[in-house]
This record gives structure tokens, C-alpha cells and sequence, in this order.
């Protein structure tokens, strides 16, 4: 039987049509006629669909099948197979997807693979020369949405306000725009670089530090962060890799995402070191002190080089090795702080009735 | 239609062979786009494992797509994930400006509106997957966006936790109920009549494996204890290997029974929810005992062991088969009379859902 008996081009095929309607199953036979798919419903009645506008699915134990995207619900499928006249004229069914199919799949999966490295490659170094083009105003104002102003938190006395700014003074770089320290009640031996040129020392680190020439090397220490525009390069680097890694949900690369950050962690810690390193040295104070509270830290913390791999901070051993190793026996240093101004430095949050404590984190 | 000669409505027809192809081509695609893919690997999936399921005479059909379900997290991405964010970031640094009071206003906020969410996402999504799963041509799906749902979550859980956790099982009744009674399958509206009668024995169970377990772990140390000073100052290190043996053994087999006595809670919830459920002429039952969860779990976890992780692609396979082998539908339909679902198509996928990490079934 000729579909249709009016110039159908080829044998007629029993198929199965659900028409999106009812839930009823209609036996049916299929031809093709130039453009058009040619239906032989059961009651004779003839109904022409322009190819155009049919859609080929996978293939299964239902043979093969054909959808409309324009009336879902609307379904054929072949048991014993389209003709190859049809097949031919119908594109091929999705697989993996539009792109992929087009390309295959193993050129596919490489393309995507260069794109993604060379994605997460930018998030990883575009924020190191991104970092210092973001403008100090637009850094203080994230700093402050962060942070705020911790001033509840931040301990004042006149002559230690007066010495922190000597401390300052003495180890940041002349004639840059203003670098604001703050002393925070927190009981915890730390010091932080916070953005918009901010720099926090913790008052737990004056239990721990007996030497002002200390303080003044963490001091440049954290300078180094500020002045080197590293907090805007964290800011970014961690925003970007959030972004990037958002379509894995949390699946694999969040550990990822954390040993890369510590990794550049390191390597700006490393720099800041260095900064703090030229800075006591021209301010003519002992790096002596400094290297010395990094060899006693380094005691206590746990060795090997998985450590060393993991930590945010280089190695104490390896700091008090440089630190140590920049003393100049030959060089008259200068104390960072008399005996007075210490004492109403490391005092101040003592003295303070004021300053609230800081929740600890 | 189902008769009792071995014949079942629900026929799960797939092959892990069959399957295994999409499953790896999909972790394959899932890595090299960081993520991305894994919307159409979904859809991918679903079309593979709805086209296995014999309902009656005719295969379940697929027809979402991996775009939708990408726009669907994009959109959740954008409109709920950011503002929540943001929100957790402006409470976060009240809470750091000493502004408890207003800090924890916005925490409460937060919270409310993430659990309002998460409602209104649960319920989306299960008319999203009505709404494109296809029988005979015919579709499901509901007129109803879920806000008034999203309400119901959370001030159902909110009475179920502060009356101690006691009114949980109400909750959980009656949420399922709400959910199913929104939805429809062509002319046809769910009925869900799940009651909480015949629950709370277990539940109880669950309730009190804690106490019971810590009265346990108290006896064990004190026997421990008692006949340690009875055996007198003898081996010194031996006594001390043994707590740890027994103590280890102790919470091991307390998590276990725990787990085991929330299982068969959940086991007999989920049979007597389903079985309450009618569609039109159709009503369902499911059969899955506790001991049936419990191979299905165990399977989970030591296909994922052995295969060192990768058997996680297969663990929704695993759970859809199930799912079909254990449900079972009763009940004469005349095919002829079930018309197409008139509720509004759904355009995005299950994004809402998907940001929230919380799994399909
Ligand atoms: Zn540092």
C-alpha cells in the first residue's frame, strides 16, 4: 500500500501515536511525502506534518520516536524503525546535549577542559594584578560592610593612641595615603591586615610579646599586607573561585578551593615578610626580637612538611631563620619603643574602662 | 489494573549496563565544565530511567530538559541564594558592630525565610517532575506556585519541634498530604489522606533511642569501672584498651540502632503515605519494609566502598528501582476518558531545590 495512495514515495509503516489529548493509543500507519510525514489514522482520515516540525528522541525498546516540540504530549513511536528515507530526513536525536553533539564527545570534553583550566588559571592570577586597580575608597567601603568600624571593641588611651602611632610611623613606608591601627580587646595572639589600609593587633599578643621590637616586626608585618594590596587580592581571588566553582555545588573542589588560598596565602605572606624585614631595617629596629618570638612559636607548632603544605603562614622555623639572619652585628639599633611608651602600649586595653571585648571567633 | 498472577502496574525495565554509559559520560562532562554539565546530565539520566518504567501497557516519558533545570538554579541563584547571602553578611557584621539585638532580628529573619523557602522549593519541584513526566501523552502537574505551602512548612515544623519534637510525625503527615492534594495527573487531582495513627510507636522509638542509649553507655561504664576495681592494679595497660574497645563499640552500635529505629520509622511512614494516596480511579500502595530500606542503604554505602567513590553515580539508579519495584498501583482506568493536564506548564526547572542541596527523592 502506496501512504495514501497519492504519490507517497514509499511503503507504509505501522506505528503508535499518542496525540497529547486523551491518554488513547491509536494504531496507526506512517509514509513520507516530500516535506511532509504522511499519518493514516484508523478512521482512513490522512493528516500531513511538515518534517520541520517534527523532532527525532532516542531510540529504545519502543523503537524509534518522534516528537513535536510545538504540542507536547504528542508522540509516535515506530516498533519497527523509521524508514531510512525518513531517518534521513529528520536530523539525528539529542544525546549529550546541542554543543556536544555537534562536536562529539571527546573533542567536546577537551574543549571544555582547556576552557575550565583556563578559567580557574585567571581567577587564580587575575586578582593579583586586579587586586591593586580596585580604588582605596571602594576597599574601605567593603571593609566597612564587612567588618564596620570594631570601634566598640577597639581600646584608647591617649599615651598608647600616641604610641601605636610612633610604632607606625616608624615602619610604613613615607608619604602613602594613611594606614589606620587598631588594638582589639580579643584575647587571641594574632593580628590581621583588614581591607581598606587597616591593620588590627589583637591585645592577647601583648600577654605573649615582652619586647616592643616585636610588635613592631607583626606590625610591618601586616603592613606589608596593606601596602602590597593583598586583602584586595584575597577579597577577589576568594569571590572569583566562589563564582567559578558555584556549578559544583560543594561536590568536589571546596577542599580544592581551600589549598590553592592557603598556597597564595603563603606566597603573600611570604612578601609581606620581606616588607617587614626592609621596613624595621630602615626604621633601624632589631629584626632580632621578631625572629626570636618565631623560633619560640615555632616549638610549639606541629612539624613536617604537610604542615608546611597546609599552613597559611610559612613555617616558623623559616621565619625565625630570616629573621634572625637579618640582624646586622655591625648596625647600632635603635629600641621601637622606650620603656614608657611600651608600657602604655601593652597596657592600654588594661587601662581602657570603656573598650568592650571582642566576641571571639 | 494490577492483578495478583505477578503481574505489577510499576515495572522498573532498566539495565545497569544500559545505564553505566550515561552515568560515566556524565562524570566525565560534570568535570571538565566544573559543574555545569551536571543539569543535563540530570536530564540525561531522568529521560534514561522514566523511559525503563512500565506503567500498565506504556513507558513514563522524560521531557525536561538540562536548560530548564540550569535556568531553574540560575534564577535561585540570583533571586534567593544572593539575597540570603547578603542577608547573613549584614547580620554578621551587626553582630560584630555589638548590635546583638537588631543582629539577631536579621539571624531570625534569615532563618524564617530560608525555611519558608525551602517549602515552597519542595513543592515546586514535585510539580516540576509532574509537569514533565509524560504517560500515554498525558502529563501532571498543579496550578498552585506553593507559596501558601512555603507558609505551611514552616509554622507546621516550627509547632512539631517546640511541642519537644513530639508533633514532628503530625507534621510530616500532614505536609505530605498538603504537597499531594495540590497535585493532579491529567484530569485527575491527587488525593492524599496519610494519617498519623499507627506512626507514633516508632516514632516514640526514635524519640527516646538517645536516652536509652546514654542509660546504656552509663551502665557500661560503670561495670566497666566496677570490675576494673575488682580485678585489682593486674595488667595496667590491657583495662585501658578494652574501655577504648568497648566504648568504640558502644557508639558504633548506638548510631547503628539509632539509625536501624529511624529507618523503620521512615519505612512505615513512607508505606503509609503512599498507600493513602488515590488518583481518580487509581490507588497506590508500597511495600518496602524496613529491612528493604535497610539493603537498599547498605548497598548504597558498600557500592560506594568498594568502588572507592565512583559508584556514586549510581546511587539514582539504585534509588529510582527502588522506588518502582516497591510501588504498586490498583484499580480499572478507562484510558479513552483521561484527558491532557490543563495546569499551567512549568518553564524552570527544580533550581530553588537544587540550591538548597536537598536530593530528588
Ligand atoms: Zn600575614
Amino acid at each position: 500500500m502506496s501512504a495514501g495512495g497519492d504519490g507517497g514515495d514509499e511503503q507504509a509503516v505501522p506505528a503508535i501515536l499518542f496525540d497529547g489529548r486523551s491518554a488513547r493509543r491509536h494504531e496507526i500507519a506512517i509514509g513520507r511525502d516530500a516535506g511532509d510525514l504522511l499519518i493514516v489514522h484508523e478512521t482512513g482520515a490522512i493528516e500531513r506534518i511538515a518534517l520541520a516540525a517534527l523532532e527525532r528522541q532516542g531510540s529504545g525498546p519502543w523503537g524509534d520516536r518522534l516528537v513535536r516540540p510545538d504540542q507536547p504530549g504528542w508522540r509516535l513511536d515506530i516498533p519497527g524503525g523509521l524508514p531510512t528515507a525518513l531517518a534521513a530526513a529528520l536530523p539525528a536525536p539529542h544525546r549529550y546535549g546541542r554543543w556536544i553533539d555537534r562536536m562529539g564527545l571527546g573533542r567536546a570534553a577537551v574543549a571544555f577542559a582547556a576552557i575550565s583550566a583556563a578559567l580557574v588559571g585567571v581567577v587564580l592570577t587575575a586578582p593579583q594584578w586586579l587586586g591593586p586597580l580596585v580604588p582605596l575608597p571602594v576597599e574601605r567601603r567593603i571593609g566597612e560592610a564587612l567588618v564596620g568600624d570594631l570601634a566598640s571593641a577597639t581600646c584608647h588611651t591617649p599615651a598608647g593612641d600616641a604610641a601605636l602611632a610612633k610604632l607606625m610611623a616608624s615602619v610604613d613606608l613615607p608619604g602613602q595615603a594613611p594606614v589606620r591601627a587598631q588594638v582589639l580587646k580579643v584575647g587571641m595572639i594574632n593580628a590581621a591586615a583588614l581591607p581598606g589600609n587597616r591593620v588590627v593587633l589583637f591585645s592577647g599578643l601583648f600577654d605573649e610579646m615582652k619586647d616592643p621590637d616585636a610588635v613592631a616586626g607583626v606590625v610591618a608585618h601586616e603592613l606589608g599586607h596593606a601596602r602590597k594590596r593583598h586583602v584586595m587580592q584575597a577579597l577577589l581571588r576568594e569571590l572569583g573561585l566562589s563564582v567559578v566553582l558555584a556549578g559544583t555545588s560543594g561536590a568536589v573542589p571546596v577542599q580544592l578551593a581551600k589549598v590553592t588560598g592557603l598556597r597564595y596565602s603563603r606566597e603573600a605572606e611570604g612578601e609581606a615578610d620581606a616588607f617587614a624585614r626592609d621596613r624595621l631595617s630602615a626604621a633601624a629596629i632589631s629584626p632580632a626580637a621578631t625572629g626570636a618570638f618565631f623560633a619560640k612559636a615555632a616549638k610549639e607548632e606541629p612539624a613536617g612538611p604537610w604542615m608546611v603544605m597546609l599552613a597559611s603562614h610559612p613555617a616558623s622555623a623559616d621565619r625565625a631563620k630570616a629573621f634572625g639572619g637579618a640582624v646586622d652585628r655591625s648596625r647600632r639599633y635603635r629600641p621601637a619603643l622606650s620603656p614608657a611608651e611600651w608600657q602604655a602600649l601593652s597596657r592600654m586595653c588594661d587601662e581602657d574602662k570603656r573598650v568592650r571585648p571582642l566576641l571571639d571567633f | 489494573m494490577a492483578e495478583d498472577d505477578g503481574y505489577t502496574a510499576f515495572e522498573f525495565e532498566g539495565r545497569w549496563q544500559d545505564y553505566a554509559p550515561i552515568a560515566f559520560t556524565n562524570l566525565l562532562l560534570t568535570i571538565v565544565t566544573l559543574g555545569i554539565y551536571r543539569f543535563w546530565g540530570k536530564a540525561r539520566t531522568r529521560r534514561y530511567l522514566w523511559s525503563r518504567t512500565r506503567f500498565i501497557d506504556d513507558r513514563l516519558e522524560w521531557m525536561g530538559s538540562g536548560l530548564e533545570l540550569f535556568k531553574g538554579a540560575i534564577m535561585a541563584l540570583l533571586l534567593v541564594v544572593l539575597p540570603l547571602l547578603l542577608l547573613n553578611t549584614l547580620a554578621q557584621s551587626l553582630i560584630l558592630r555589638q548590635q546583638f539585638l537588631l543582629g539577631g532580628l536579621v539571624a531570625f529573619i534569615q532563618i524564617t525565610v530560608v525555611l519558608l523557602l525551602v517549602g515552597v522549593a519542595m513543592f515546586r519541584s514535585l510539580r516540576y517532575r509532574l509537569s514533565r513526566t509524560y504517560w500515554r501523552g498525558i502529563r501532571g502537574g498543579s496550578d498552585d506556585p506553593g507559596l501558601r505551602y512555603g507558609w505551611s512548612y514552616l509554622w507546621k515544623n516550627t509547632v512539631g519541634y517546640l511541642a519537644l519534637g513530639l508533633l514532628l510525625p503530625w507534621a510530616m503527615v500532614s505536609l505530605w498530604n498538603e504537597r499531594w492534594n495540590g497535585m493532579s495527573f491529567g484530569q485527575y487531582r491527587f488525593s492524599a489522606g496519610g494519617q498519623v495513627d499507627g506512626l507514633m510507636k516508632r516514632y516514640l522509638l526514635c524519640y527516646l533511642a538517645p536516652f536509652i542509649g546514654f542509660v546504656g553507655i552509663f551502665i557500661a561504664i560503670a561495670v566497666m569501672a566496677a570490675t576494673q576495681a575488682m580485678s585489682g592494679n593486674g595488667n595496667p595497660a590491657s583495662p585501658g584498651a578494652a574501655g577504648i574497645f568497648v566504648g568504640f563499640v558502644g557508639i558504633l552500635s548506638f548510631y547503628l540502632i539509632f539509625g536501624l529505629v529511624v529507618m523503620a520509622y521512615y519505612a512505615k511512614f513512607f508505606r503509609q503515605m503512599v498507600d493513602a494516596m488515590d488518583l481518580g480511579p487509581l490507588s497506590f500502595q508500597f511495600d518496602a519494609s524496613t529491612k528493604d530500606w535497610l539493603k537498599l542503604l547498605l548497598g548504597d554505602v558498600g557500592l560506594v566502598l568498594v568502588t572507592l567513590g565512583i559508584g556514586l553515580i549510581f546511587l539514582d539508579y539504585r534509588h529510582w528501582k527502588f522506588l518502582i519495584d516497591h510501588l504498586e498501583a490498583f484499580g480499572e482506568i478507562d484510558m479513552d476518558a483521561i484527558s491532557q493536564s490543563t495546569t499551567a506548564e512549568v518553564r524552570q526547572g527544580e533550581g530553588l531545590l537544587d540550591a538548597f542541596d536537598m536530593g530528588a527523592l
